[in-house]
Parts: C-alpha cells; sequence; structure tokens
C-alpha cells in the first residue's frame, strides 16, 4: 500500500500571512530592541577579568540559609496550624491532665462500665484466693514430691 | 550570510544591531512557520516570534557557539512555543474547555490557509499529537532536521527523539489512511 504521508503536496506550506508581513515584524523588533540596553557580546577574556565581589563568595552561603529558613518556616507552620506543636505550658497542662485522669474515683468506673462493686473486685478475690491455697502445701507434701523426684536425702533432711 | 560571519560581525564593536539584523532575516520565517504549525493561528505566532527574537537579543551576548547558531534560534523559538501551548492548556482546563478542539478550530476557520482537504487532514491529524511530539514531527517531516539537530533542538537523545517521530509518522499516517484509502 501506498504511503500516503511520502506524497510530495503534503510537504507544501497550505498557510499564508498578510502581505508585507516579515518587513514589518523586522521593523517592530528592531524598534523594540533598540528601547533596550545593549548588552556586551560574550568573551573569556571579560569573564577571567571579572573582579570577585563580596556577593560572589557569599551568595550560595545567603541562598542555603534562606532554603533552610524556608523549610523551617513550612515545617513550624504547618505544625502550628495542625496543632501538633505544643509550647512548654502546654505540656505542662497535658501531664496535669493524664494526671488527673489517675485520680478517677471507684464510683465513676462503676458508672461508666456499668458493673457492681462485687463484679470490680470478683477478679482480684479469686486471685488472692488461689495464692493462699498455693501456700497451704504442708511439709508432708513437699517431702512425698522430692521423693517422688528422687532427690537427694539431704535435701530432704534440710526440710526437716 | 553563514552563521559564523553574524556572530563575528556581531563581536564587532557597534555592529550589534546589525548583525543581529541579519539574523532576524535569516531566520524570522522559518522559526514563524514553525511556530505557526504548533499554534495554528497567525496572531499568536506574531507575538511568539517576535518574543523569541526579543530574547535572542537578550541572550546573544552569552552565546558560547557550543551548539550552532540555527538550532539554538530553534530551540528558544520551541520552548517559548511550548511554554505557551502549556499555558493555554492550563488555561482551558479551568474554564473546563479543550485546547485541542480550540486549536482544531482555529485551522478549520484559518482564511489564510489555501491547502486541499487531504492538507487538512494532515494538520488536523497532526493536531492530535502531544506538543513536544508535535515539534518533533514537524522538524523532522516539514522542515527536515536531521535527528541530531532535532535532538539539540529538543534537548533529548537521538533513540528517544527516532522512537518519538516514528509513533507519531506511525499514527498520523494511520489516521490518513483510514479517510482517504478505503
Amino acid at each position: 500500500m501506498e504511503d500516503i504521508l511520502s506524497r510530495s503536496s503534503l510537504k507544501e506550506n497550505p498557510f499564508g500571512v498578510p502581505a508585507g508581513y516579515f518587513t514589518s515584524v523586522q521593523d517592530e523588533v528592531m524598534q523594540k530592541i533598540s528601547a533596550m540596553p545593549v548588552a556586551q557580546p560574550y568573551s573569556e577574556e571579560a569573564e577571567e577579568a571579572a573582579p570577585a565581589t563580596f556577593m560572589t563568595y557569599f551568595k550560595p552561603a545567603f541562598a542555603l540559609v534562606a532554603v533552610f529558613a524556608m523549610v523551617f518556616g513550612i515545617g513550624w507552620s504547618t505544625m502550628k496550624l495542625t496543632g501538633t506543636y505544643t509550647s512548654g505550658s502546654q505540656e505542662n497542662a497535658t501531664i496535669l491532665s493524664e494526671a488527673s485522669q489517675d485520680e478517677i474515683s471507684e464510683d465513676d468506673i462503676i458508672s461508666i462500665l456499668d458493673i457492681t462493686v462485687e463484679d470490680l473486685y470478683a477478679e482480684g478475690d479469686s486471685d488472692t484466693q488461689s495464692q493462699t491455697e498455693t501456700l497451704e502445701l504442708d511439709v508432708e507434701t513437699i517431702e512425698q514430691y522430692l521423693i517422688d523426684t528422687r532427690l537427694p536425702s539431704t535435701a530432704i533432711a534440710l526440710l526437716e | 550570510m553563514e552563521d559564523k560571519e553574524i556572530l563575528e560581525l556581531y563581536r564587532t564593536e557597534g555592529k550589534q544591531e546589525f548583525a543581529f539584523n541579519l539574523l532576524v532575516q535569516k531566520y524570522q520565517e522559518r522559526i514563524y512557520w514553525h511556530i505557526r504549525k504548533l499554534t495554528c493561528s497567525h496572531e499568536d505566532s506574531n507575538d511568539l516570534l517576535q518574543s523569541t527574537l526579543v530574547k535572542i537579543w537578550e541572550n546573544l551576548p552569552s552565546f558560547r557557539e557550543e551548539a550552532k547558531l540555527y538550532t539554538w534560534v530553534y530551540r528558544i523559538a520551541t520552548n517559548e512555543t511550548l511554554t505557551f501551548l502549556k499555558k493555554k492548556r492550563i488555561g482551558a482546563m479551568f474554564s473546563l474547555s479543550n485546547y485541542d478542539t480550540t486549536l482544531a478550530n482555529k485551522l478549520q476557520s484559518d482564511p489564510s490557509f489555501n491547502g486541499d482537504k487531504l492538507q487538512m487532514a494532515l494538520h488536523k491529524a497532526i493536531l492530535h499529537l502531544p506538543d513536544k511530539q508535535r515539534a518533533v514531527f514537524n522538524l523532522r517531516y516539514f522542515q527536515e532536521l536531521k535527528y541530531e539537530e532535532i535532538a539539540e533542538i529538543m534537548g533529548t537523545s537521538v533513540g528517544s527523539l527516532k522512537a518519538s517521530y516514528h509513533h507519531a509518522y506511525k499514527k498520523v499516517k494511520e489516521e490518513l489512511q483510514e479517510k482517504f484509502c478505503d
């Protein structure tokens, strides 16, 4: 199949411009640049001869400081706006409010959790009871355990 | 006059404006047509051509001949136009319109368009390409610049440029063949 884009007629310019347009553009541009100061053409000698000023050395440092200040500023304002940032006195206030949470009374807990006083202490009682049971093991039981586990008689004598 | 001679003249004391005038004479038409094919409007192209030439005047003192003068000139014109198109697209986005449609309408209603149906279809098909690809396609297809020169103008590698051009060429060709070869 023929490549339609290879037709030479397609490469012809179908657009037009007003008569004398390019002459007028040249005049307009020359008028514009005449009003502008004439810049000196670039030359390596001129660049080498250019004296180093205070700003030549400190410009990069100033730029760096400016960037740090900007980043810090953005970070600080973001924290301030979102409420993440707290001053010293606000921090103390937070600690105080946390401390006051520790002082919640039993009545408050019962009303919040909707339980009775017995429920509140029930679990703690059972723990105490089991601990007591553990302590109530008598010497004979321990002796029997040691015999069963075949410990040396010196260990049993120590118990007696 | 050769670019080198223009630049030598430009570096002669008191001859800057004269040398620049020669540069404008040599390049204004080529730059204009390059811009015009991207913007599809004489008014926009006129503004962009003038701003490009002023920019060339401003930057000519720092031109170090690391690139060829004409690729440097094309580069300024292309950047100016692509920046202009980008701004227009952003503006169109905020006004909830499509800039591609605006460009197509400009092309359709252009009283200075003297081409036939096939040429109109070609320029419409080119408008369907992304702006950068359009610039690459125009520089290669219409201005017949070498890939190396286009790479210098666009600031990309020759490899990616070739791929971009072939992709654009295929797309435009398919669109035209659909309309005219069925």
